[in-house]
């Protein structure tokens, strides 16, 4: 297939404490990359964004599934990262709570997500480095003791406020999702006429390419 | 004899179809074949057995024919029914104008040929027809049909089409506030929605597809609620010049960017052009033979014919023309145009709500399962029906200050769009109902300068659900879930929106007091309520049914009594609930929400009423036995039960009670 129009699509699931600025990230994202800010019709709790990929040229639609990040609806949660391929579970570097809440979800998902789910582990509110209450260390090895036990935890920071490093958090995600798997699964599906079931040719596939991919 | 003959006709253009796409079973069920899939006999199977069928080969091995037919068991039956339903005759009269119009008309020259044909085929391709795309009657159903389209096409494509041409192509969003208003009356939907009958689907397919289906379609393009007719209807301008300024883009723009727009129309008026002829065919049999087998089948069976009749469908959309050089887009069109045109027609049949109203037999766990949760669900929306925003952390009466425009708040709008779910059939109308109510609320955010993110959006959702009290949401949003396509279900907004409406069901199903910013106090109190009220409607069951009511007082020998005490108790318990109630559930919007403490006050005053009135009843039945003994003393002759019955009516007064009593006995 020609690598010029390669496009695969993916969902994400925010999770957060309400006042982390899960959503401030994303509309920071979804107004930076390109001009015009690309709200979705109904509103800003489901965004879709794209992204290239250069080295692979590859284009990447990131479908944004926004959560009520209260308390109260805390239990509501596996309906929206059911079929979600990356989750960003934000904190407030500002914040020791809201950290915990961020491993709790962190723990959450590796028992109910889908498998092969990519988290990633955002740190918001940079711009308020003076008030830090979480350690930038303490999370680097935090992570790093997920990632011995066979995980791929994505870690970053950034400021919704000023832009800075949020683009970085989708191109990280961009890079670690199975985005051949996927472009190779809907090439057969359009292939082989009619073999619509969805999963048979992805789970098929799953194992090889990722191999390839990984390293 | 023709009636083979009309048969073959069929097999042949299948035949010579199926070779084209012969491999599109080469999935799971592909290694088997057609027989041993149907051999197990049960009916569930029949339509997978048609689907699973191995690429046809007509008279090659005979044997094989004849072992599929006999272990299609259904497709047999369906044979013999459908020689009873339409009488021999009548299907040749049919055929002989068939027939007629063929030999007017050179393009039917190809079918003309093949009946010579299967003139020599007589006896064994009625049989054959069981195997080929699933049972021969579906077959010879759908060829009956199309003769009768034909009849009445040919007339009604002079006829101006009037819906579409009336139509502009490209909406402005002046016209779409034309039409827009049009949407807003609901007596619009219910004769369009009008259910088809279930239990005689043949008048049903008497009918032309084009016709029922452009009824259908003028509902759907209505009902779509685009962002230019939120922002521009009549009942919020504000919110249209505010949010256009806010957001300085063509919103239509983004509107083509994430709603691929949905044309049932386009999609029907390529299933009339004369090379869809399958594929309408395919549509028609797998019709007639649902609405026939429907009975038989379980829901869950259902769904899963349902689903191997879309692969099955989309498959053959690979085959022929229009579908065949589609765009990507143009072809997710016709899929769900193709969904939206058979859960139409088969939407008794799959619709707990609606299945249980042909009142036969529900052989199915879960149509009740469904029913069921229906019942409890509205039961909690009952039970919490008094919850505002303030329990949800959200200011309704600062927020909706600014909505208000004709009387009409968004609450109400949000409200009324979320219940027009119950009058749509096709489960993307129904998501689409989902939907609107959603965007309205998200209109109402952005017009109040809020966050339009899912923090803010959670709560009124919900309480936009409980207010809306919608009859059978969990078997809407179970039968969206099982007769909507995969590829819809779970990707894109309408899934998100969907996701979150099961979201807030989920919360509202496990609503605890921790759940809520209340006080113990009143979340007590609304509670208390509740069974109150709750115990009043039980007693009222047991009122409906004549039985005797359990009081224990010294009455109890005669319950019946017209003015029996425990009716008295009856009435004025019933009436503390209504009362508590309605004071308990102010409108969301209503003014400045209720003081809790004044709440709590008027509910204990309230409680302490009715104890009044128990302590009132007993004194009451205490004089009356008073009197009834001291009655018994003067006059001990008369019947004990009618003097009872005296004093009871008049209230254990003693004086016209010796009255009533001195002139029974005179008499």
């Amino acid at each position: 297939m020609s690598d010029n129009n390669r496009f695969a699509q993916f969902k994400l699931v925010l999770l957060g404490e309400s006042a982390v600025g899960k959503s401030s990230i994303v509309h920071r994202f979804v107004k930076n990359t390109f001009d015009n800010m690309r709200e979705s019709t109904i509103g800003a709790a489901f965004l879709t964004q794209t992204i290239t990929l250069p080295e692979s040229n590859t284009t990447i639609k990131f479908e944004i599934w926004d959560t009520a990040g209260q308390e109260r609806y805390k239990s509501l949660a596996p309906m929206y990262y059911r079929n979600a391929n990356a989750a960003l579970c934000v904190y407030d570097i500002t914040s020791r709570s809201s950290f915990n809440k961020a491993q709790d979800w962190i723990k959450e998902l590796k028992k109910q997500a889908p498998e092969g789910i990519v988290i990633c582990l955002v740190g918001n509110k940079l711009d308020l480095e003076n008030e830090r209450e979480v350690d930038q260390q303490e999370v680097i090895e935090y992570v790093q003791e997920l990632n011995q036990e066979n995980d791929n935890v994505i870690l970053s920071e950034c400021s919704a406020k000023n832009g800075e490093g949020v683009l970085d958090i989708f191109n990280k995600i961009g890079r670690a999702l199975p985005v051949e798997e996927v472009i190779n699964g809907a090439n057969n599906r359009s292939r082989q006429v009619g073999s619509r079931k969805p999963g048979v040719n992805l789970s098929r596939q799953q194992n090889q390419p990722q191999s390839s991919n990984c390293c | 004899m023709s009636f083979n003959n009309l048969s073959f006709n069929i097999s042949k253009s299948t035949a010579t179809t199926s070779t084209s796409t012969g491999s599109w079973s080469n999935t799971d069920d592909g290694s088997k074949s057609g027989a041993s899939e149907v051999s197990s006999g049960t009916n569930g199977n029949f339509i997978h057995g048609m689907l699973a069928k191995s690429p046809p080969q007509p008279v090659a091995d005979p044997v094989d024919v004849n072992e599929d037919s006999q272990a299609k068991g259904v497709g047999k039956t369906d044979l013999i029914e459908l020689f009873d339903k339409y009488e021999i005759g009548e299907v040749e009269d049919k055929f002989e104008q068939f027939k007629a119009n063929v030999e007017e008309d050179d393009i039917f020259d190809e079918k003309k040929g093949l009946e010579d044909e299967a003139g020599r085929h007589a006896g064994l391709q009625v049989d054959l027809q069981a195997q080929e795309i699933g049972s021969g009657t579906q077959e010879i159903g759908s060829e009956l049909q199309e003769i009768e389209t034909r009849e009445t096409e040919a007339q009604e494509m002079e006829q101006p089409k009037s819906i579409e041409s009336q139509e502009p192509s490209v909406p402005e969003p002046v016209s779409e506030q034309q039409s827009e208003p049009q949407s807003e009356q609901p007596s619009q939907t219910p004769t369009q929605t009008q259910p088809v009958q279930s239990s005689e689907p043949s008048p049903e397919f008497n009918q032309s597809l084009d016709e029922i289906e452009e009824d259908e379609q003028s509902a759907i393009e209505q009902h779509q609620l685009t962002p230019e007719d939120m922002k521009s209807h009549p009942y919020r301008p504000e919110i249209r010049s505010r949010s256009l300024s806010q957001v300085n883009i063509d919103p239509s723009e983004q509107y083509q960017q994430s709603h691929k727009p949905f044309n049932f129309h386009n999609f029907l008026e390529h299933l009339k052009k004369k090379s869809a002829d399958p594929v309408a065919r395919y549509i028609r049999s797998f019709l007639l033979a649902f609405n026939k087998q429907s009975l038989n089948l379980t829901l869950q069976q259902k769904v899963k014919i349902v689903k191997d009749f879309k692969i099955f469908m989309n498959e053959k959309f690979q085959s022929f023309e229009p579908f065949m050089s589609m765009d990507d887009t143009d072809l997710e069109n016709s899929r769900e145009g193709l969904e939206k045109l058979i859960m139409n027609r088969i939407y008794t049949h799959c619709f707990p709500p609606e299945i249980i109203k042909t009142s036969l037999p529900i052989n199915s766990g879960l149509v009740s399962r469904d029913l069921n949760d229906d019942k409890l669900f509205s039961k909690q929306l009952d039970k919490f029906s008094w919850i505002n925003g303030q329990h949800l952390d959200v200011d309704l009466d600062k927020l909706g200050s600014q909505a208000h425009h004709d009387n009409v708040n968004f609450m109400d709008y949000a409200i009324k769009e979320f219940q027009k779910i119950n009058t749509y059939r096709a489960p993307r109308d129904k998501i689409i109902c989902i939907l609107n109510a959603c965007k309205i609320i998200f209109g109402f955010l952005k017009v109040n300068n809020q966050e339009t993110n899912a923090d803010a959006f959670m709560p009124i959702l919900i309480i936009i659900i409980i207010k809306s009290k919608v009859d059978h949401l969990i078997s809407n949003i179970h039968y969206i879930e099982n007769f909507r396509s995969q590829e819809w279900l779970s990707h894109g907004e309408t899934s998100y929106y969907l996701s979150s409406l099961q979201g807030a069901v989920n919360f509202i199903e496990n609503i605890e007091f921790g759940d809520l910013s209340i006080s113990q106090e009143e979340f007590d109190a609304h509670m208390e309520a509740w069974e109150a009220d709750e115990k009043v409607k039980q007693q009222q069951l047991q009122m409906i049914k004549p039985q005797p009511i359990d009081l224990p007082q010294p009455l109890d020998q005669q319950p019946n009594q017209a003015l029996s005490p425990s009716q008295v108790l009856f009435t004025s318990a019933e009436m503390f609930t209504k009362s508590i109630s309605n004071f308990l559930s102010p409108s969301p919007q209503g003014s400045p929400g209720p003081d809790n403490e004044h709440l709590i006050q008027q509910q204990r005053k309230e409680i302490q009423q009715q104890k009044l009135q128990v302590e009132q009843q007993k004194k009451q039945e205490q004089l009356i036995n008073q009197t009834f003994d001291q009655l018994q003393e003067i006059i001990p002759t008369l019947d004990k039960n009618i003097m009872r019955d005296i004093v009871t009516m008049n209230k254990g007064d003693m004086d016209s009670s010796l009255d009533a009593c001195l002139q029974l006995v005179s008499d």
